[in-house]
């Protein structure tokens, strides 16, 4: 599977993840490698089998609509990184 | 000789008939730890050991010596929320986050006097085999300090194995317990998916972890598993089952339980030293009245590309909430959105954890997702049908934990592929949710330990401390 | 016009359950900030979600009242993109395997007919946290988490919408229809009811369908309304002079009534959706279904059809009454076996409807209950009192909470039908007022009822009508 350069930035981009011109050459490389390895898979014939999202098979795991107990906004405020007026603090958005 | 010493099954006695108190474990664990630290080549085993949390929480469980840990201090990996610990995960990019919650597990351990005590070293999010991709620096193997732990729970397995812990909580998503397991010689199980609440527990990849034991012995695991499991109504894929008492089965006989040995997993590419160990663990099981028979795995080679393309996907979206906003480190706090994002993860993550996220966004990204995601999990339809298949015929499989032992630290640091090659005989035990133990079961001539994995249908954990017990016993 | 506007919605209604969808944090609008949020709406590390059954319950019902096909199977899937108010960096959502599918909504037109809007699909997800901005444009913005992991169902309606004003009152009839099945008040301002808008035009005749046009940031159904007035302008505009339309998201801006491009540089999305692994599917049989649909009540339309026929009432009438099932219920249960509905109808949309507005109340637990109100009719009838008096009646028995009957007693407004008593207070009047007896005898015929009104007074409107007309016309047109 040949993955090129503007493979890697879209998929670093999608992911907000900043890579330096070395590690993009080097990652591009070992991906490569191991996507290449996965298209084993291309052998097996799949066509009438149903993939499996869960081991254990069961279904209709729900909870009642009653309300517990949430954080204090103390505990809140403590694992904020910046905190102000009651609300967390988050670079401009629009 | 400390306390740090004995296996948990000694020091619950002492504790029961109050001969000795939590603290007095404690104390020669801290004793351990600070000698280990001093020495030529600490292990690193622990990220934090805070004293001062662990006397708190000493105090809230493990005086009043109940349950079925009556107060021993137990490690926890630090992938682990533990209320009022640093639960770093391994990476930066949690460096400053404390757990404002309990994992359901440690709940449950707590409830049976278990007290936490020390967070363990991890390959970061972990997302390694070796546990050389921590931010907080590679993990020994106590029995060679050149050579790796196994990964990703090798501080853990390190710390038990150097009695730097009495016993310790470990998470499997690949083999994380039961690689570092038998690299470092010591007990540990991977119970049936769904048998330990995942909640808490820091997601790497939600379809295949699990929280499980790594002990000086078959009974202390078996015990600690007991501890932890339980349905827990927070956790959706928590299964209903009851938890059978594992202790039970340590020690019952094995006469007449059907072993296989799948020819798979003892073709090309196992170590000559590991197989030998690993076919005279077979031999103590048959000496032990086991009747032994060859099955065949067929979709086994398959198992890794399935493994690694559902796991990074996954983790993918899992990791995507560490952004340095809400919790955890803000490296760099600027006006720019997405230079906020980019920074905060780029320097928050290493290398392979990256790598990882950029693989699982490819095999879900528009295009590539039927060629990659679907087909993965397609082919993990087969492989569980393997095993399916083979329990009608068979109540055990064993094989081998790793195909080679312990390796250098800094081998395969550079070559991903290589590294996730090595878990060939661990993932299908994941994919297929089954519960898989690793027993020490020899030496190498070199002197470094080899496991031997024993693989049983869903929720039979009991078969496996059943078997365990015999080769334990055998190799001792 | 040449071009023919083609409109489709997207709608996302909360639905009004206590709890979020995948914990069990309160739902309570209007709180302190981040004061209802624990792990799982934080999205902290370790967390996982659990399924609210309520959501699921009113999720089918809202599909059901819809006319959709509810799933027997479906599935939470992870939706990834990157946003300060979406603590996990993915949404719950649902992809492959919705809720419900393939329904419609009638929609009622000018000149009485019907039109048919389908709806493509109806699909459960959590709601994000909430945004606000500093008031310095160099400052910061601040999330609240307390609206994160809200139930929403979002509909997607089929591009059948084809006028601003159809689509108005598409959305009022998915309001009513919500707030007949009670999942959802939808009251924009409270948003708990989102729209977005797509609108693309074509020339008449087409088939393909033009560059679509996505609305943003409509706080109304008036204003949803004004947006697609002024996009079909803009856009005939352009196609007019021969210029060719790109893709775009646009913002509504409510001063300007016009709108415009969002300046953000729009994020590539791959949304790269696949089940959440922690979640396990939900599989619904037939019988539970069914179990839903019974309990459903009537809805809007039907209930219209029927109690035309039944009640035999106007339009208005029916407009009024069905505005909300609560106060169609409250006319049913009053007329109930009452020999003429219309008058109560009529009372309700007068006088009930001004106290209801003048107390800011519901009409659920109002005072005057539909029974207490019949009997007040039932007292004119028997003509215990009058017309007249009903009304300050009323408004005591929404003072008071007493019954008809018993404001009538402790007022003493029983109607003044003692024909000496009359008689006595009319001699008076005629006394008091002797020049208009005068006038009235010359021939002006309207001072007859001034003093009408005046024994009307005297007796403080409790003298029966009929009888005042009488005995005053007795009196007064007795030859001296």
């Amino acid at each position: 599977m040949e993955i090129d350069k503007p493979t890697i930035r879209w998929v670093a981009e999608l992911s907000h993840l900043f890579l330096s011109p070395e590690e993009e050459a080097e990652m591009k490389e070992q991906m490569k490698a191991i996507l290449d390895y996965m298209d084993i898979l291309g052998e097996l014939d799949l066509e009438n089998i149903e993939p499996t999202a869960h081991t254990l098979g069961c279904s209709n795991v729900t909870r009642e609509d009653e309300v517990g107990e949430s954080f204090s906004v103390e505990t809140v405020k403590k694992i904020a990184p910046r905190w102000e007026k009651g609300h967390f603090v988050v670079p401009r958005v629009v | 000789m400390g306390l740090n010493e004995l296996t948990l099954f000694e020091l619950r006695e002492k504790l029961e008939k109050r001969d000795i108190v939590t603290a007095d474990i404690v104390r020669d664990i801290k004793s351990a730890v600070d000698r280990d630290e001093k020495s030529d080549e600490p292990l690193n085993a622990y990220i934090s050991f805070d004293m001062e949390r662990i006397g708190k929480d000493r105090e809230g469980t493990g005086d009043r010596q109940k349950g079925l840990l009556k107060g021993v201090p137990v490690a926890v990996k630090d992938l682990i929320n533990v209320y009022g610990t640093k639960t770093t995960c391994g990476s930066r990019i949690l460096k400053d986050y404390t757990a404002p919650y309990d994992a359901a597990a440690v709940v449950n351990m707590r409830m049976n006097g278990g007290v936490p005590a020390g967070k363990t070293n991890m390959d970061e999010f972990a997302m390694g085999s070796s546990n050389e991709t921590s931010f907080y620096g590679a993990v020994k193997n106590p029995h060679n300090r050149k050579k790796i732990p196994g990964g990703s729970s090798g501080g853990a397995a390190s710390a038990v194995a150097a009695h730097l812990a009495v016993a310790a909580l470990g998470t499997d998503t690949g083999g994380s317990i039961r690689q570092p397991a038998s690299m470092c010689g010591t007990f540990g199980i991977k119970p049936t998916y769904g048998r330990v609440s995942r909640y808490g527990l820091v997601a790497y990849a939600s379809s295949f972890d699990q929280i499980g034991p790594i002990t000086k012995s078959v009974m202390d695991g078996a015990l600690l598993l007991e501890a932890v499991s339980g349905y827990d109504p927070k956790d959706s894929t928590s299964a209903k089952e009851s938890v059978p008492c594992f202790s039970d089965s340590v020690g019952r006989g094995i006469g007449g339980l059907k072993v296989g040995i799948p020819d798979e997993y003892f073709g090309e590419g196992l170590d000559d030293e590991v197989r030998a160990i690993v076919e005279k663990g077979v031999s103590i099981l048959e000496e032990a009245k086991a009747t032994v028979k060859r099955i065949s795995l067929r979709y086994t080679k398959y198992a890794i590309a399935s493994y690694y393309i559902i796991a990074t996907a996954e983790a993918s979206s899992n990791l995507a909430r560490f952004d340095g906003m809400r919790y955890g480190t803000r490296s760099v706090d600027t006006a720019d959105l997405a230079v906020l994002y980019r920074e905060n993860r780029s320097r928050g993550f290493g290398k392979e954890v990256k790598r990882r996220i950029l693989l699982g966004t490819f095999a879900l990204s528009s295009g590539y997702y039927d060629a990659y995601y679907l087909r993965a999990q397609k082919a993990r339809t087969l492989i569980r049908e393997d095993f399916k298949r083979a329990f009608e015929e068979v109540d055990i499989i064993v094989t081998p934990v790793s195909p080679i032992p312990a390796w250098d630290i800094g081998k395969l640091i550079d070559n991903p592929l290589q590294m996730y090659l090595s878990d060939v005989y661990t993932v299908p035990v994941n994919l297929a949710g089954l519960p898989a133990a690793s027993v020490p079961c020899g030496r190498t001539e070199a002197g470094l330990p080899v496991g031997i994995q024993i693989i049983a249908d869903q929720f039979n954990e009991g078969n496996i401390f059943s078997a365990s017990r015999v080769i334990e016993e055998a190799v001792q | 016009m040449n071009y023919e506007a083609v409109i489709g919605l997207e709608i996302h209604v909360q639905l009004n359950t206590k709890t979020k969808t995948f914990c069990s944090c309160s739902t309570s609008f209007g709180d302190l900030p981040n004061s209802h949020t624990c792990p799982v709406c934080l999205g902290l590390p370790g967390a996982l979600p659990v399924f609210n059954s309520e959501v699921l319950r009113k999720g089918v019902m809202a599909g059901l009242a819809l006319y959709c096909e509810v799933a027997e199977f479906s599935v939470f899937a992870r939706k990834n993109y990157f946003y300060p108010d979406l603590p996990k960096a993915y949404q719950i959502s649902q992809y492959e395997f919705p809720l419900n599918c393939g329904g419609y909504v009638m929609v009622g037109a000018k000149g009485g007919e019907c039109k048919r809007i389908g709806i493509t699909r109806a699909h459960l997800e959590e709601d994000a946290g909430k945004l606000i901005h500093d008031e310095d444009p160099n400052g910061p913005s601040f999330v609240d988490f307390n609206r994160c992991g809200t139930p929403l169902l979002e509909i997607v309606t089929e591009p059948d919408i084809r006028t601003p004003e159809e689509a108005y009152r598409f959305l009022a009839a998915i309001k009513e229809i919500m707030q007949y099945t009670g999942v959802s008040e939808c009251s924009m301002e409270k948003g708990q009811l989102r729209v977005d808008v797509n609108i693309s035009l074509r020339k008449r005749g087409n088939k393909e369908l033009g560059v679509k046009q996505e609305i943003k940031n409509l706080n109304s159904f008036a204003n949803v309304k004004r947006a697609l007035e002024f996009e079909i302008k803009r856009q005939t505009k352009i196609l007019g002079s021969g210029k060719r339309l790109t893709q775009q998201t646009r913002l509504f801006n409510a001063s300007k009534n016009a709108t415009v491009q969002m300046r953000m540089k729009e994020e590539a999305h791959d949304y790269r959706y696949f089940p959440d692994p922690d979640l396990v599917p939900v599989v619904l049989k037939k019988e539970e279904v069914e179990k839903i649909r019974e309990a459903l009540p009537e809805l809007p339309d039907r209930k219209r059809k029927r109690l035309k026929r039944e009640y035999n009432l106007t339009d208005y009438d029916i407009d009024v009454l069905c505005s909300s099932h609560r106060i169609a219920a409250y006319f049913e249960e009053a007329a109930e076996g009452y020999p003429n509905p219309k008058k109560i109808a009529n009372w309700i949309h007068t006088e009930l409807m001004r106290v209801l507005n003048e107390m800011k109340t519901d009409i659920d637990g109002f005072i005057v209950t539909p029974r207490k109100l019949r009997e007040l009719f039932e007292l004119v009838d028997e003509g215990v009192i009058s017309g007249k008096i009903a009304k300050a009646v009323f408004d005591e028995m929404v003072k008071t909470g007493e019954t008809a009957r018993e404001v009538v007693e402790k007022k003493g407004m029983k109607q003044l039908t003692d024909r000496e008593e009359i008689v006595t207070v009319v001699e008076k009047v005629l006394k008091e007022h002797e020049a208009v007896v005068e006038d009235y005898r010359a021939g002006k015929k309207k001072a007859f009822g001034f003093l009408v009104g005046q024994v009307m007074r005297k007796t403080k409107g409790r003298a029966s009508p009929q009888l005042v007309n009488e005995l005053l016309s007795e009196k007064i047109d007795t030859p001296r």
